[in-house]
């Protein structure tokens, strides 16, 4: 355990010593209020219709979904919540959370995590791929420690990493959210076995980001194997890209085929529960854990096998 | 040598694809000896090296470091270790003091005591909280052996140490060597080749060649009865030849320009000069040759490049 501990150490010095890693950080921090700032004048610029108003259209639309003849249960299930929600808040007179209040922004900023993502994924790429490219692999490795743990201690660093980069999202978007929204005057309701209840912000934004984490985690992974296996970032970090880009078109290109109901992306997004309908049909947050996990397992053992196994040449 | 030895290595044959770049290497290194290790470019040096560290699995055979068997107990016969393959790569983006810490948190049990230590012995005090890109090669060169000693390790691997050291470094880093060797029993694996320096630093040569051991042997001492080839200057050399065939049975005389040229030890060497002198000849400078090691190197590789 203190010999990991060390490892770990070493891995983290690696990365923040190098002006990349603080560079990196910087334009996610910069991003952020950017984004805060774009969005909030935004909203300066719409007309602002009573809310009142707005939740009676809304109720109207929820009641056509529900009666929908081709809707499933999950979704008339959903948008009769919903409808239950809206109606609670014209009889109580609570509105809903403003599009320019603070609340809603942070709600929204969870989008941040899919450009941190970015941030991770080179990060990852380079953790082994790096050692190779700079020869240092060679005094890394003929060191009293087995390979697997120096790998271990890598993807340790990496997860350590991708959560110090979420906190920084999460904590750069409240900042940034308090300097250029209100507070505004509406509240989150949420329906909890048939009653409605109120819900806080805090909770429901650490849920999104939480989901959302997961696919940043994926990823992340993800960029690792290939950064190992292939011992290049640039194939590493090209690949891990180009499939956060299309890795999840091509479930809807091929929804109708039975195999994807197995396939990455149509687990990683996992924030789709909280819609009414998911990517695919019938597939439940139990088996996307499920899937999730085996490529998990998978990603790893095969940088496992690779790193330990291949010879340190040229 | 009664000693055990430190390393074996044992049939080491490593193959890729059909092509054996090491063929059956055997190989004894013991403590306190420094061994040069020479062969032409693509001889398997470098491989061989990297198979002694387990950076490269031998196809078969072993190697055998303190008594341990490296590919089944890698932690146990690393830590006896201290290397630099090839070039002293280190990561340039920290200062060479963090590039120390990190190693010794790799090592374990090494005190920030005898990291200083070490700095002091390779003579970068007043560099050492700089950033590694900032170091010439020679300083990257004494930052490289100071991560190979940092845990007093039995065995020693250098591979080219001397490139990029100027003159003095040089001299300070054989200085060390042999120091190390004499006093802490160390066994050393130096290659280079730059052979005038093996032959200052090494107790004995191992020559590769096409991945096999050609030639193990100690560096030419200085035996008394061991014939050389001599250059004496005289004042008289037809006189001098003529006495040279009188009084000794010499065939290989040679005469150029004043010089004369001929195979002897240092006995009859010295008994030479003493008879010219009798004899009224002027002897103004006698040179020994000695066959270079360059020389016998590209005898034996066959005058193929040297590397």
């Amino acid at each position: 355990m203190a010999e990991m501990i060390r490892l770990l150490q070493n891995e983290w010095m690696k990365i923040f010593k190098r002006n990349s890693t603080i560079i990196l950080i910087a334009i996610l921090v910069g991003s952020v209020f950017l984004f805060a700032f774009v969005s909030s004048w935004g909203n300066s610029q719409q007309e602002n219709v009573p809310w009142k108003e707005e939740v009676q259209q809304q109720i109207i639309m929820y009641e056509q979904q529900a009666g929908n003849p081709e809707a499933t249960d999950k979704e008339i299930t959903y948008y009769e919540e919903q409808q239950v929600i809206a109606e609670h808040r014209l009889e109580e007179n609570i509105p809903p959370l403003d599009r320019g209040s603070f609340g809603q922004f942070l709600l929204d900023s969870k989008s941040n995590l899919a450009f941190a993502t970015l941030f991770t994924v080179i990060i990852a790429s380079g953790i082994v791929a790096s050692e190779f490219i700079w020869g240092t692999i060679k005094l890394l490795t003929i060191r009293p420690v087995k390979r697997g743990k120096i790998l271990w201690s890598k993807y340790g660093a990496v997860l350590l990493f991708s959560l110090t980069i979420a906190l920084i999202a999460y904590v750069t978007s409240i900042i940034s959210g308090w300097i250029f929204f209100d507070s505004g005057e509406g509240v989150l309701l949420t329906v909890d076995n048939g009653e409605v209840m109120k819900q806080s912000i805090w909770v429901e934004s650490l849920k999104l980001y939480g989901l959302s984490f997961v696919n940043l985690f994926i990823m992340t992974s993800f960029a690792f194997m290939v950064g190992t296996l292939s011992r290049s970032n640039a194939l590493a970090i090209g690949l891990s890209i180009f499939l956060m880009f299309t890795g999840q078109q091509m479930v809807f290109l091929l929804q109708e085929y039975t195999i994807m109901k197995y396939y990455l992306f149509t687990h990683a997004d996992l924030t789709q529960y909280l819609q009414p309908r998911t990517l695919v049909e019938g597939i439940t947050p139990q088996f996307s854990i499920v899937v999730l996990t085996t490529y998990l397992v998978i990603f790893l053992t095969i940088s496992h096998l690779s790193f330990t196994k291949r010879d340190i040449a040229t | 040598m009664s000693q055990q030895p430190v390393v074996q290595l044992k049939h080491l044959t490593k193959k890729m694809g059909r092509k054996t770049i090491i063929d059956n290497l055997s190989l004894d290194l013991y403590p306190g000896q420094v061994t040069g290790f020479l062969g032409p470019n693509g001889a398997g040096k470098t491989t061989t090296i990297r198979m002694m560290v387990g950076l490269i699995k031998p196809t078969s055979g072993e190697v055998m470091i303190d008594g341990h068997r490296l590919n089944q107990d890698y932690t146990q016969s690393i830590s006896q270790v201290g290397a630099i393959v090839e070039n002293p790569e280190m990561y340039k983006f920290m200062s060479g003091y963090q590039n120390l810490i990190h190693f010794a948190r790799l090592q374990g049990n090494i005190t920030k005591q005898r990291i200083e230590d070490v700095v002091k012995q390779v003579g970068l005090e007043k560099r050492i909280h700089d950033k590694v890109q900032t170091y010439s090669l020679g300083m990257r060169q004494r930052l490289g052996l100071a991560q190979a000693i940092l845990h007093k390790p039995k065995f020693l691997i250098l591979d080219e140490p001397t490139n990029g050291l100027d003159p003095a470094g040089i001299r300070e880093f054989r200085m060390y060597l042999r120091k190390i060797a004499a006093e802490d029993g160390v066994s050393v694996l130096v290659s280079s080749h730059l052979l005038s320096e093996i032959e200052l630093m090494c107790d004995r040569i191992a020559v590769i060649q096409q991945g096999k051991l050609i030639t193990i042997r100690s560096v030419e001492g200085n035996d008394q009865h061991q014939n050389k080839t001599f250059l004496f200057e005289v004042s008289n050399p037809a006189k001098a030849l003529k006495l040279i065939e009188e009084h000794y049975e010499v065939n290989n005389v040679e005469e150029t320009k004043g010089q004369l040229q001929l195979t002897i030890n240092k006995e009859q060497a010295a008994e030479l000069n003493r008879t010219f002198v009798e004899n009224g000849i002027a002897v103004y400078e006698i040179t020994a040759l000695r066959k270079t090691l360059e020389d016998e190197f590209l005898e034996m590789t066959g005058g193929e490049q040297i590397g």
